[in-house]
C-alpha cells in the first residue's frame, strides 16, 4: 500500500511579515500542498495522511472548499485528516461541519477513534484537537483491533503542551506506521515506523533546513519511507563569526556574494558571533537590508579575557567597570552591557 | 621633568642668561627687582606658551609685561630637560608675529610635533589654568583663583570629562542609538500590524452583529432580494462600501442640520413679523416700507417651512436607500453559498416554494454559516492579535541591546564618579596630611565644602581660611595646591614653582615646609628675596641648588 504522509501545511500562514517577499511566501504552503496532491495522483498513492495543522488557523469556508476541490482530484486516494493545535476544531466553526468529498475521512473526536478504509485493508487511528493545548499523553497504550489489516496511527504533538510522547511508547503497540505532525523538523523517530513529517514548507524563520513530505509503502506490516523535499522556500542558517578586524563593507560584500550564489529559493538567517566592532554598531541592520536575508541575530560576546583585564586595569576605569558589572545579578542584559562597555573602553 | 638648563634670550629684564638648575630643590635668590618673578613666568611661558591678551593693560598681561622694548631682539629662549630617561630641548619664540615652538628629542635628534599635542602629552596633559592653581604659585597669590573651584567642581562632581570616559561613552551612545533605531523600527511595524488587526476585528465584529440582526429578518430580506432590490455586485468591494456608508452618514447629518437651520429661519421670521407689527403704529407709519418689510418676512417664514419639509424628504429617501443597500449586502453571502450549500441545508427549488417555512429556515441556516465563518475569522484575528503582542526574536534582541547599552552607560558614569570620588578623598587626605604637618598637628583635618571652598577642623570647630591668620591661611592654600597637584599632574611631569610663598611662615612652620619639600620627588624652584629658606634647608641638611639673580 503506497502512501504519502504530510503534516503542518499551515495553509493561510503569512511568514516573513513585512519583508519584501512576504506576499510570495503566503502562497508557498498552498503551492506545496497542491504539489503533494498532484504527486499522489501521479504516483497513484492509495493513502494520504495529514497529521494535523493543515490550516494555520481556523479555516474559512472558501479555504475548506479549495482544499476539498483538491481532494476531489484524487478520488482513488483515501485521505485521512486530523485537526492539530493550530487548526483545532472549535464547536462553532465550518471546519467541524464541512461536507468533505467521499474519499476524505476526518477523525474529529478528541479521543482515539479509528476508521476502516475500504479497499486497502487499512485502519487509521487518531484524534483531533478540540483545544489549543492537550497536556495528557493520549497516545499511550492504544489497543489495536484484531484482524489482518494494516494499522496506522495518525498523530499530532510531541512537546509538553501538545500530547507528549516518546518514540519508545510505540514499541509495544501494534502499529505498522505512526504518522506524526507538530514539530516542524522532519525526522524519523524510530526508523521507518514512527515518523515526524515536519512542516511541508517552513513557517517561521527558525524552521531551518529542508522541508517536504514522506512517501512510502507498507507491505506485510513493514513500512519503508523516503523524504521528498519541496523547494518553494528554505531557510538557511548562516553563522558568521566576526571580529573587530573585519570591516563592515567586507562582511556585507561576503554575505551578498554568498546569497547571490545560493539557489533562489533559499532565505538566510544570520547569527553573528564573535566580537563586533563597536565603531560599527549598525552592522546587524546593514546585513538585514541585504536581499533574501530574513533575520539577523546579534549574539556577539566579549572577546577579551576579563580576568586579565581586571588585573591590568584594576583601579582604572576599565577594571572597575568590569568589577561593578560582575557584581550585578547576571542576566542577558548585564552580560551584554559588560561586553559593550569593555569594547567601548578598549577602542583605540 | 628635570630641567637642566634654562636659556633666556630676552624676557623682561632678563637677557642672555643661562641657568643650570639641579634635581630636587632650587632656591632662586635675588634682591627685589632682580627678576625672580620674571624667571618664574619664563618657565611657565616655556611650558605652556604665552599668548598676548588683547585689550588687557600691560600690567596685567604677562606677554606685554615681559615683551622686549625694541622690536629687534628675540623674545623667548629655551629649556633643556630630561624626562623618563630622554633628553629634550624646547625652544620658543613668544613674539606674536613670529611665534614658534620647537621640541627636539636630543638623543634621537628627532623633532616632536610640539603644537600637535607632543608637548602637552609630555607634560601629562595638565592644563595651564590647573597648573597655575596647583604647583605654580605666583608672587602674593597663594590663594587659588575662583576658576579653581570650578575646575574642582568639574572634576569631582559634574561629568568627569576624562578622555577615555568620553570616548567610551560616545561609542556606547552610538551603539545605543543604532539599537534604538532598530528596536523602534521593529516595534513600529508590530504596532502597525496590531492596529490593522484591531481595526479589522472591529469591522468583523460589526459584521457579525449585523448578520445576527439580519438573520432575524432573513426571510423578509430574502424576499426583498427576490424582488430585485439593490443587489450589489458579486465581488463587492468592502472598502468602497465602507466609504459609501461613511459618506451617507455624513449626508444624513447634513440633511438634519439643514432641516434645523430651515426651522430656525422660519421661527426667526415669525418673531420678526410680530416685532415689526407691534413696533410700528399702523396709522402713523409710512405705508410702503412697513408693508414691504412685513411681506418679505412672510416670504422668509414660508421659505423656512418649505426647507424643513424639503430636507426631511431628502433624509427619508436616503434612509430608504440605506435600508435597500443593507438588504442587498446581507444577501450577498447567501447567494455565494447557495449554489454549493450542503443538501441538508435545503436546496433551493422553484421560486414558488420560497413561501414555505422550510425555506425560511434554510435561508437562516445559510446566515448561520456566514456567522460561523466570520466568527472563525474573528478567532483567527484574536490569535493574530495575541501574536502581534508578543515581540519577535529580533525585536526582543534589539530591546535587550538598548537596555544593555543604557546599563553600560549608567555603569560607566557610576565608575567614573567613583573614581573621582576616590580622587577627592585622596586629595582631602593629602591636603590634611600636608596641612597637619605644616601646623604641627594643630589642624589634623582639611577638606572641601560643597562649593569646593577650603575648610579645616580644629578639633570640633570648623574653620574657614578667612578666619585664620595670613600665615596659616597661606599654609592651608599651599596644602590644597600641593594636594591637588598630586591628583591633576602626572608625578614629576611639571616642576613646582613657589614665588615668595613662605614670607608669612614662622620659623617652625617654614622648617616643616622645607622638610616636606625635601621629601618630594619632582623638581622644585623656590623664589625668594630672603636667606631664611636656605638657612633652614642647610640646618636640616636638605640638599638644594642655589641660583642667584642680580640686578
Amino acid at each position: 500500500m503506497k502512501f504519502i504522509h504530510i503534516a503542518d501545511v499551515h495553509l493561510g500562514a503569512k511568514p516573513d511579515k513585512g519583508k519584501p517577499w512576504a506576499a510570495k511566501r503566503e502562497s508557498h504552503s498552498w503551492q506545496a500542498f497542491i504539489d503533494v496532491v498532484t504527486k499522489a495522483k501521479e504516483e497513484s498513492a492509495q493513502l494520504l495522511l495529514i497529521a494535523g495543522n493543515l490550516y494555520h488557523r481556523q479555516p474559512l469556508l472558501k479555504e475548506l472548499k479549495e482544499v476539498n476541490r483538491q481532494f476531489a482530484r484524487i478520488p482513488n486516494t483515501q485521505v485521512v485528516i486530523i485537526a492539530g493545535n493550530c487548526d483545532y476544531l472549535s464547536p462553532n466553526s465550518c471546519y467541524s461541519s464541512f461536507p468533505w468529498e467521499k474519499n476524505v475521512h476526518f477523525l474529529k473526536e478528541e479521543k482515539i477513534s479509528c476508521i476502516e478504509l475500504p479497499g486497502i485493508q487499512t485502519r487509521v487511528y487518531g484524534l483531533s484537537y478540540q483545544h489549543r493545548e492537550i497536556t495528557s499523553p493520549l497516545y499511550r497504550g492504544i489497543e489495536v483491533k484484531k484482524g489482518d489489516c494494516t494499522n496506522i496511527l495518525l498523530a499530532h504533538g510531541g512537546d509538553e503542551k501538545h500530547i507528549p510522547f516518546q518514540a519508545s511508547d510505540f514499541r509495544e503497540m501494534e502499529f505498522d506506521y505512526v504518522a506524526f505532525g507538530h514539530l516542524h523538523k522532519p525526522m524519523q523517530l524510530a526508523d521507518a515506523k514512527v515518523v515526524m513529517a515536519g512542516a511541508l514548507q517552513p513557517i517561521e524563520c527558525s524552521d531551518v533546513g529542508q522541508h517536504g513530505y514522506f512517501m512510502g509503502e507498507i507491505k506485510n506490516h513493514m513500512s519503508q519511507v523516503r523524504f521528498y523535499p519541496i523547494h518553494y522556500c528554505e531557510y538557511v542558517p548562516l553563522k558568521l563569526k566576526i571580529s573587530r578586524e573585519i570591516a563592515e563593507d567586507v562582511l556585507k560584500k561576503f554575505v551578498e556574494d554568498y546569497v547571490r550564489k545560493a539557489p533562489p529559493y533559499q532565505l538566510f538567517r544570520i547569527t553573528l558571533t564573535g566580537t563586533s566592532n563597536p565603531k560599527a554598531p549598525s552592522l546587524p541592520q546593514a546585513l538585514g537590508k541585504i536581499s533574501r536575508v530574513a533575520q539577523v541575530l546579534d549574539q556577539c560576546q566579549a572577546g577579551h579575557d576579563l580576568e586579565q583585564l581586571k588585573v591590568q586595569h584594576g583601579q582604572q576605569i576599565l577594571g572597575r567597570y568590569i568589577d561593578m558589572l560582575e557584581r550585578m545579578p547576571q542576566d542577558e542584559i548585564t552580560k551584554k552591557a559588560l561586553y559593550y562597555g569593555v569594547e567601548a573602553l578598549m577602542v583605540e | 621633568m628635570n630641567i637642566s638648563e634654562i636659556r633666556i634670550k630676552n624676557f623682561g629684564k632678563l637677557h642672555n642668561i643661562n641657568i643650570h638648575p639641579v634635581q630636587g630643590i632650587n632656591v632662586v635668590y635675588g634682591e627685589n627687582e632682580a627678576g625672580k618673578s620674571t624667571l618664574q613666568h619664563f618657565i611657565t611661558g616655556m611650558l605652556f606658551g604665552l599668548e598676548k591678551q588683547e585689550g588687557e593693560s600691560p600690567q596685567r598681561d604677562v606677554y606685554q609685561h615681559y615683551e622686549p622694548w625694541e622690536n629687534g631682539p628675540q623674545y623667548g629662549g629655551a629649556l633643556r630637560f630630561s624626562m623618563s630617561g630622554r633628553q629634550f630641548l624646547l625652544e620658543r619664540d613668544f613674539r606674536q608675529e613670529s611665534k614658534s615652538v620647537r621640541l627636539v628629542n636630543e638623543k634621537e635628534g628627532r623633532e616632536l610635533k610640539a603644537e600637535q599635542g607632543g608637548l602637552e602629552k609630555l607634560l601629562g596633559s595638565i592644563r595651564k589654568e590647573t597648573y597655575e592653581n596647583t604647583y605654580c604659585i605666583g608672587q602674593a597669590s597663594v590663594e587659588t583663583k575662583e576658576e579653581f573651584a570650578e575646575i574642582l567642581q568639574d572634576f569631582f562632581v559634574n561629568a568627569p570629562l576624562d578622555e577615555d570616559f568620553v570616548a567610551a561613552y560616545h561609542h556606547l551612545e552610538e551603539g545605543k542609538q543604532a539599537a534604538e533605531r532598530r528596536y523602534q523600527e521593529l516595534l513600529g511595524k508590530r504596532k502597525e500590524e496590531e492596529k490593522r488587526v484591531l481595526a479589522e476585528k472591529a469591522r468583523l465584529e460589526n459584521d457579525v452583529e449585523l448578520l445576527r440582526s439580519q438573520q432575524e429578518e432573513a426571510y423578509q430580506t430574502f424576499r426583498l432580494q427576490q424582488e430585485g432590490a439593490a443587489a450589489s455586485a458579486a465581488d463587492r468591494n468592502q472598502m468602497a462600501e465602507y466609504l459609501r456608508d461613511s459618506r451617507q452618514k455624513k449626508q444624513k447629518i447634513g440633511y438634519y442640520l439643514k432641516m434645523a437651520l430651515s426651522l430656525l429661519l422660519a421661527l426667526a421670521g415669525i418673531l420678526a413679523i410680530y416685532w415689526n407689527g407691534s413696533a410700528h403704529d399702523l396709522a402713523d407709519a409710512p405705508w410702503g416700507g412697513w408693508l414691504a418689510l412685513e411681506a418679505f418676512l412672510v416670504l422668509v417664514v414660508v421659505m423656512g417651512i418649505f426647507g424643513v419639509f424639503f430636507w426631511q424628504g431628502k433624509s427619508e429617501k436616503l434612509k430608504a436607500l440605506i435600508r435597500k443597500q443593507k438588504a442587498g449586502e446581507d444577501l450577498e453571502p447567501y447567494r455565494f453559498v447557495e449554489k454549493e450549500a450542503p443538501p441538508e441545508e435545503g436546496q433551493p427549488g422553484e421560486p414558488e416554494s420560497y413561501e414555505s417555512q422550510v425555506q425560511k429556515k434554510a435561508v437562516e441556516g445559510v446566515f448561520q454559516v456566514q456567522i460561523f465563518d466570520k466568527q472563525s475569522m474573528l478567532m483567527n484575528l484574536q490569535e493574530e492579535l495575541e501574536e502581534c503582542r508578543v515581540p519577535g526574536e529580533e525585536e526582543e534582541e534589539a530591546g535587550c541591546q538598548v537596555k544593555a547599552y543604557q546599563l553600560a552607560q549608567r555603569t560607566l558614569e557610576d565608575v567614573a564618579r567613583d573614581i573621582h570620588q576616590d580622587a577627592r578623598q585622596r586629595l582631602e587626605q593629602e591636603m590634611s596630611r600636608i596641612f597637619e604637618e605644616l601646623t604641627h598637628g594643630r589642624y589634623p583635618k582639611t577638606g572641601l565644602d560643597e562649593q569646593m571652598g577650603l575648610v579645616a577642623w580644629e578639633g570640633e570647630r570648623k574653620v574657614h581660611p578667612w578666619q585664620l591668620s595670613r600665615g596659616t591661611m597661606e599654609q592651608m592654600y599651599v596644602a590644597l595646591r600641593m594636594g591637588a597637584g598630586r591628583i591633576f599632574a602626572k608625578e614629576g611631569a611639571v616642576p613646582i614653582l613657589m614665588d615668595e610663598v613662605f614670607a608669612a611662615f614662622d620659623e617652625r612652620r617654614l622648617e616643616a615646609a622645607m622638610q616636606w619639600l625635601g621629601r618630594q620627588k619632582g623638581q622644585i624652584f623656590l623664589f625668594t628675596c630672603q636667606k631664611r629658606e636656605m638657612e633652614v634647608l642647610e640646618r636640616n641638611k636638605i640638599p638644594y641648588g642655589k641660583i642667584v639673580l642680580t640686578r
